[in-house]
């Protein structure tokens, strides 16, 4: 998948997505190289701007990240949510569970000042 | 098809949906349901309360099922004829030919929109609605035979029309519409729709209770909530711990599984919402979801959230030609002592006490518990003595009608494969997991193990088909076990002291 990594400082990264879906075709491929990003990081912020679909497989994936980070009482953010995906969030509720920013700079604002 | 001269209405039905949002529902909006009718209907009965006779329906693309539903009017007291616009570019020419005479008037209404005013038929007037301070017409207006001419020869579409209609010195009715020419306004409709009385453009059927409306073959989960005003359709499956409403219409046939929280929304026909799932301000068709919040029509999909669901599966049993015959002869071996018995106990002041509960039979939402099978198994420990007796004379006897006229079968819990389990709602797959053999009830009728929630709302489950007759035939020898234990147990004592008659049947 070739996800795009963006070091903000040593604690904190930003993740944007390289495909305009997040399905069984290459949910495997997220969730292996997002492995390394949510290991070595106390915050992991992505940026959904790019992604159009989302299916159950990719929401699972999303959870699985946000799970990974919270048993290490790290944090994962997201911005940039497109209308489709933020409908199907609020269809599984999944929108009262992840931390949703407007934008890069809210998501980041906490990290850029420490 | 037969022509009208002088209309005393002309009802336009010949655009496609404007709105790119209902388009991506593949949902006509004349033919869209409100409530308990179309849309298309509610539009033809507005015009026969005005005092219309003479309809003329002009349509566009597929007019097929619009000129099915509406018929020649017979069933209205109206005339309906039905014209077809040749050139679908320019619908409104068809006008020329059906203006009425010089100096009468013709009311003028569009297919998917009702005004919910009362117009003058024999004034020219406008309807409008005032939406954001801007003055916006609802597609209704009477008419004199001069402007509909003018509008067949210079409009071409909807806002040509508008823009020939003066509003500034038309005489304007201000009003509020029911309409679903948008999924907006579909879902502004609601409160109206729901404040109406039936006669002014509201919900003809009855309601449950004041604000609920439940369609026939419907049902409701005990712990299931609704939140009025809230409109169910027919054959309607509301499952555990879901909440529907405010201001939400589900289609027939439709499916809300558990845990789900549906709030002013619209579910179409035949739409599966799965688990735990949130919908509000949205219109749902299938496995097509529209949020109207923000403007997106998603397609789902995973079909464990939105789906179209074919009820077959899951709809009420008719009875077939065996277990009417069945049930036949149990009805005139048992109906005579029946009546006996309810003659000698009228008038018993704890005799409801004493019956056994049959679970799901609440909430109003099944017709006939009366041949149920499934019993709460705290209920039949707190059943007073002759508690079997009664249900069988007071219940089951009775029941036995519904099965021989074939309106419901003698119920249990349908074998099926495990592929056809899984497509099941979830609270049903639960209950199979619980009940392996496919009949419920049987580990409660054995008094071996404490039934679980599932269980004791079993009442709900019903079979796709009758059950064949051989499990039939098992079910009914464990009830007259019950029976008979039970009536053999009171003979040498009647002190009246309550007994556990489930856990002595021998089974």
């Amino acid at each position: 998948m070739k996800l795009v990594i963006t070091e903000t400082s040593a604690a904190a990264a930003v993740v944007s997505f390289p495909v305009q879906n997040l399905d069984a075709s290459n949910v495997k491929a997220f969730r292996d190289e997002i492995k390394a990003v949510t290991d070595s990081r106390e915050i992991v912020v992505l940026d959904m701007s790019a992604l159009n679909f989302v299916d159950s497989s990719g929401l699972g994936a999303l959870l699985s990240c946000l799970r990974t980070m919270n048993g290490k009482n790290g944090q994962l953010r997201i911005f940039g949510m497109t209308k489709p995906v933020k409908a199907l969030f609020e269809l599984v509720r999944m929108h009262r569970i992840f931390p949703i920013y407007n934008s890069r700079e809210e998501a980041l604002e906490d990290v850029v000042a420490s | 098809m037969s022509a009208t001269t002088n209309p005393d209405a002309i009802i336009l039905a010949c655009w496609a949906a404007a709105d790119p949002l209902l388009r991506q529902l593949q949902a006509e909006p004349p033919l869209i349901p409100m409530g308990d009718k179309p849309m298309l209907q509610r539009v033809l009965e507005k015009l026969v309360d005005l005092g219309c006779k003479r309809i003329a329906v002009v349509h566009g693309n597929q007019p097929q099922e619009a000129e099915a539903l509406l018929g020649d009017g017979e069933r209205w007291g109206c005339h309906v004829a039905h014209y077809y616009a040749a050139d679908d570019s320019s619908p409104l020419g068809l006008l020329a030919r059906l203006a009425p005479a010089v100096g009468q008037y013709c009311v003028l209404a569009p297919a998917d929109t009702v005004a919910l005013a009362s117009l003058d038929r024999n004034e020219a007037s406008v309807a409008c609605t005032l939406e954001s301070g801007k003055l916006q017409w609802s597609g209704w207006a009477v008419l004199p035979a001069k402007t509909i001419r003018w509008i067949a020869k210079t409009a071409r579409d909807r806002g040509d029309l508008e823009s020939g209609l003066d509003l500034s010195t038309s005489r304007l009715v201000m009003t509020a519409t029911i309409s679903t020419s948008s999924v907006a306004a579909t879902l502004d409709s609601l409160p109206h729709l729901f404040d109406c009385a039936p006669g002014a453009g509201g919900i003809s059927r009855r309601p449950r209770a004041m604000g609920i409306w439940i369609g026939n073959g419907s049902r409701v989960h005990p712990t299931a909530r609704l939140h009025l005003p809230v409109f169910i359709g027919n054959n309607v499956l509301i499952a555990e711990n879901a909440e529907v409403g405010p201001n939400t219409m589900i289609g027939d046939g439709c499916i809300v599984d558990a845990g789900s929280q549906i709030e002013n929304s619209v579910l179409l026909p035949k739409t599966y919402v799965g688990q735990n799932l949130d919908v509000s301000r949205a219109v749902l068709a299938g496995n097509t979801l529209v949020n109207a919040r923000l403007g997106v029509a998603l397609q789902i999909q995973d079909t464990e959230f939105l789906r179209n669901t074919d009820r077959r599966g899951l709809g009420c049993p008719k009875a077939n030609l065996t277990q009417r015959a069945l049930a036949a002869i149990l009805w005139l071996a048992l109906a005579p002592p029946g009546f006996a018995w309810r003659l000698k106990s009228e008038g018993s002041a704890d005799r409801a006490q004493a019956t056994i509960g049959v679970p799901g039979a609440v909430a109003g939402a099944y017709l006939s518990s009366k041949v149920r099978f499934a019993m709460s198994h705290e209920g039949i420990h707190a059943a007073k003595e002759g508690a079997w007796t009664r249900h069988l004379l007071a219940t089951f006897v009775p029941g036995l009608r519904d099965v021989i006229s074939g309106k419901v079968a003698l119920v249990g819990l349908q074998p099926r494969t495990v592929q056809e389990i899984l497509a099941l709602p979830y609270y049903w797959q639960r209950l199979y997991r619980n009940a392996p053999t496919g009949l419920i009830g049987e580990a409660l009728l054995q008094g071996t193990e404490d039934a679980s929630p599932e269980m004791s709302h079993a009442g709900d489950v019903l079979s796709a088909t009758p059950l064949p007759l051989a499990r039939v035939l098992s079910v009914l020898r464990r009830y007259a076990a019950r029976v008979m234990t039970e009536a053999l147990a009171r003979k040498p004592e009647h002190s009246g002291t309550p007994r556990n008659t489930a856990s002595e049947a021998v089974v």
